[in-house]
């Protein structure tokens, strides 16, 4: 097997972070991880003699491979590293050139066809896209290069768990992407073990014919990865035990800086300190978490405070005494009418507007209907391809007649609003304004519907309950109880809601034009003051949770939330959890997730330790000379020694023991101690 | 065909039925069917032109000169609605029609 890394970057090119390349840090970077073979593969360029100096200084520890990462897509871009070997570098040199020449700034990138004239021959290269791992190259050209490209690389090890499962995906790598320079502490261990003697573009390809050729770590296959240069882990479960002040905690932190995008649940974080805060903390977290629910249940309400806070029915109603007291006006001037207001268009009013709602929700619809594809069947057993096409065409057309007609009629409306405003000023008659009954209806209408709307709203109801791993999560909507309370929830000094209290009660509509008026209330948020939405947790037996149920709570929730990372990390759950919670929920929760990532669990506890079934264990052990170092003993649990990076070794029995047991003696005593109970 | 006419001093338009009727009684109704004929590419629309002193009617005249200018901007561009709104949905119809 041989560990290569074939993606490090050397120069800082106009696609990277400012970075000052060191020689000597790749150097040390290739020996601290014994790595055979490396790629150097700057961003759209190739620097021949930067590569020849690399080379040479670190021909007596690795191989070095020339390549370049370049930038490459249709609409936007992806990356893709190009490997050649090394007695190709003259032409490699001239070929990166065209492709450096291309590409100036960031966003600059080449698409297919260029790349086949600048490269020809593909064949002839390692072709390693960034497959999941971003920016990732377009699926339409990695299948457009066809079986030249034989591997992806891929951005986390659950990302390589994940594609190495799935047989149709490319065989997945994973390297470090590493700039070597002056300032860098951490070396990652982000390689991949080949399945090859020497290593050349060839012999690479040749091992990529089958998945089992690349592995994680070089004895394992695919079991284990490297967490730390020397210190392997499972994919799956890894279960950390040792006693107290053995670097376990330091550990998973030197773990956590290895990577990006790992959760992190450190020891004692769950255990609250100050149990009321903690109390509501905990409120305002879930409510945070639950907004978005809300949100949905209250949309159709929004849209009513919506539509509704833009009515004024004074206003409406002062129009329509306008227009009654001008028409008794004009109807009692009529027989001295002069020839301007005797015009027909005087007193014309306008064309309504139309609305198109109905019919554009109609052809979404139709639409809808056509495009589907999920329930295409039951919809054909009913009605035709054909039917829906032609029922779509005719609600087009109809749309574009009736849209015709209101731009006509908009056209007509103008014409006459101009013709009667230049009559009116030469009449003496009493000019009778326009005034929109129907328009008016409607508003009142509206509003009626609204009041009926908020009262039902109001109502004390529970809206939604959802169960988190025993626990309910209740979410309940009432009205607000006092003026203070909206203050309260607005989080604003300078309001005031006593004056608005008997509209809330009694006025819904009048309520809305009182927080209409103040300013400081956002005109989105008007919808949140009519019904305050309160969240509970509730634990099994439907009580209110106490301080420690809500720890529960939170590890869950922390572990529920994990899925959405590459890695999960927990220091010692027993310390703020008794052990029927560990074992019948923690347990099992963890165990699901370890399918599909690695999950590195440190504990002192045998509920957790031992009945959580590792797929591998770690054992720490602190060494106190002239200075205090750490060391780590690591195998699978069914192994009768653990060993050491360094080829010590341990009995797994006695350290399990030890550890979990408090020693084999105690051990004894409390098993004879639990039979006579039993007998 | 003459839709707009004058005559002795006063503003006519083409009704429903085909008859000349004083530009006073012209309702929106029918301004829009006015509006139909103008941009009916098979129809020649036409109108007296309004000039100075030609119509003495001076309610006739207010009438007469904003329906004739804006109706004369509109034959300008007779397809003004049809390609304003003959656009609408044009991608949907075309997809489903190949498909």
């Amino acid at each position: 097997m041989k560990k290569l890394d074939l993606h490090i970057h050397t120069i800082q090119t106009v696609s990277d972070h400012p970075f000052s390349f060191s020689i000597e840090k790749l150097r040390e970077y290739v020996q601290a991880l014994s790595i055979d073979g490396i790629a150097i593969t700057n961003h759209n360029e190739f620097d021949i003699t930067q590569y020849k100096d690399i080379q040479s200084s670190l021909s007596d520890i690795c191989v070095v491979l020339p390549g370049i990462e370049i930038n490459l897509g249709k609409s936007n871009f992806g990356h893709i590293i190009c490997i050649t070997d090394q007695d190709d570098i003259e032409d490699f040199s001239i070929r990166c050139k065209a492709v450096q020449d291309r590409i100036i700034t960031q966003k600059n990138f080449i698409s297919l066809d260029e790349l086949q004239q600048i490269f020809s021959d593909f064949e002839k290269y390692l072709w390693i896209p960034h497959y999941d791992k971003k920016p990732i190259l377009d699926a339409d050209i990695i299948s457009a290069m066809g079986t030249c490209i034989l591997c992806g690389e891929v951005g986390s090890v659950k990302k390589f768990i994940y594609r190495q499962k799935d047989l149709d995906s490319l065989i997945p790598l994973y390297f470090s992407d590493l700039r070597p320079s002056e300032d860098l502490e951490v070396f990652p261990s982000r390689q991949t073990f080949f399945d090859i003697d020497e290593i050349s573009v060839s012999s690479i390809k040749k091992s990529l014919i089958a998945r089992r050729h690349v592995a994680l770590t070089e004895n394992e296959g695919n079991e284990l990865f490297y967490a730390l240069p020397d210190l392997p882990v499972s994919k799956r479960l890894t279960v950390v035990i040792g006693e107290r002040s053995s670097g376990k905690s330091f550990m998973l932190d030197q773990i956590a800086k290895q990577y990006d995008n790992i959760k992190y649940i450190k020891q004692f974080d769950l255990i609250e300190t100050k149990p009321e805060q903690a109390a509501k903390d905990f409120t305002d977290q879930i409510a945070a978490k639950r907004s978005s629910f809300a949100e949905e249940y209250f949309t159709p309400f929004k849209e009513a405070v919506d539509i509704v806070k833009n009515i004024y029915l004074d206003r409406d109603e002062k129009a329509l005494e306008q227009y009654i007291s001008s028409l008794i006006r004009f109807a009692k001037e009529a027989d001295r009418a002069d020839m301007f207001a005797k015009c027909a268009l005087y007193n014309e009013s306008k064309f309504p507007a139309r609305s198109f709602d109905n019919i554009t929700k109609l052809i979404e619809s139709v639409k809808n209907l056509l495009d589907a594809h999920e329930y295409r069947d039951i919809i054909k057993k009913y009605v035709t391809r054909g039917r829906l096409i032609d029922l779509l065409k005719d609600l087009i057309y109809r749309y574009r007649e009736e849209k015709r007609r209101s731009l006509e009629e908009t056209w007509v409306n103008d014409l006459i609003g101009e013709i009667k405003r230049t009559l009116s000023l030469r009449t003496s008659a009493v000019n009778v304004p326009d005034f929109d009954i129907y328009e008016c209806q409607m508003n009142r209408v509206k509003v009626s519907k609204f009041n009926d709307l908020v009262n039902t709203i109001k109502r004390k109801t529970i809206i939604n309950q959802k169960m988190v791993g025993g626990f309910v999560i209740q979410t309940e909507k009432r009205p607000y109880n006092s003026a203070s309370e909206l203050k309260n929830f607005s989080g604003k000094k300078n309001v005031s809601f006593s004056k608005y209290m008997d509209e809330y009660a009694n006025d819904p509509y009048r309520y809305l034009l009182g927080l209409v008026e103040m300013e400081d209330i956002p005109e989105t948020d008007y919808y949140k003051y009519f019904v305050y939405v309160e969240y509970q947790i509730l634990n099994q037996y439907g009580f209110s949770v106490s301080g420690g149920e809500r720890a529960e709570f939170r590890l869950l929730q922390e572990i529920d939330d994990a899925n959405s990372f590459d890695m999960l990390l927990i220091d010692e759950p027993e310390s703020s959890f008794d052990n029927l919670f560990l074992r019948d929920r923690v347990n099992q929760i963890i165990h699901e997730l370890s399918m599909n990532m690695p999950v590195i669990l440190v504990t002192h506890n045998n509920t957790v330790g031992a009945s959580i079934r590792p797929d591998f264990l770690i054992y720490t052990r602190r060494i106190i000379d002239d200075n205090v170092t750490y060391e780590r003993y690591y195998g699978l649990p069914s192994s009768k020694e653990l060993i050491s990076s360094t080829g010590n070794s341990i009995k797994n029995f006695q350290v399990v023991l030890d550890c979990l047991e408090a020693g084999e003696k105690s051990y004894n005593e409390r098993k004879r101690d639990y039979d006579l109970l039993k007998n | 065909m003459i839709y707009l006419k004058i005559d002795s001093g006063k503003g006519f338009f083409l009704d429903a039925e085909d008859n000349m009727q004083e530009i006073h009684d012209i309702r929106k109704e029918d301004i829009l069917r006015l509006l139909d004929l103008a941009t009916d590419s098979s129809i020649t629309f036409e109108m007296d032109e309004i000039k100075d002193g030609n119509i003495q009617n001076e309610a006739h005249k207010i009438i007469y000169d904003k329906i004739y200018g804006k109706f004369n901007e509109l034959l300008k561009n007779k397809a003004r609605f049809i390609d304003e709104s003959g656009s609408l949905y044009l991608d949907a119809i075309q997809k489903y029609t190949d498909s």
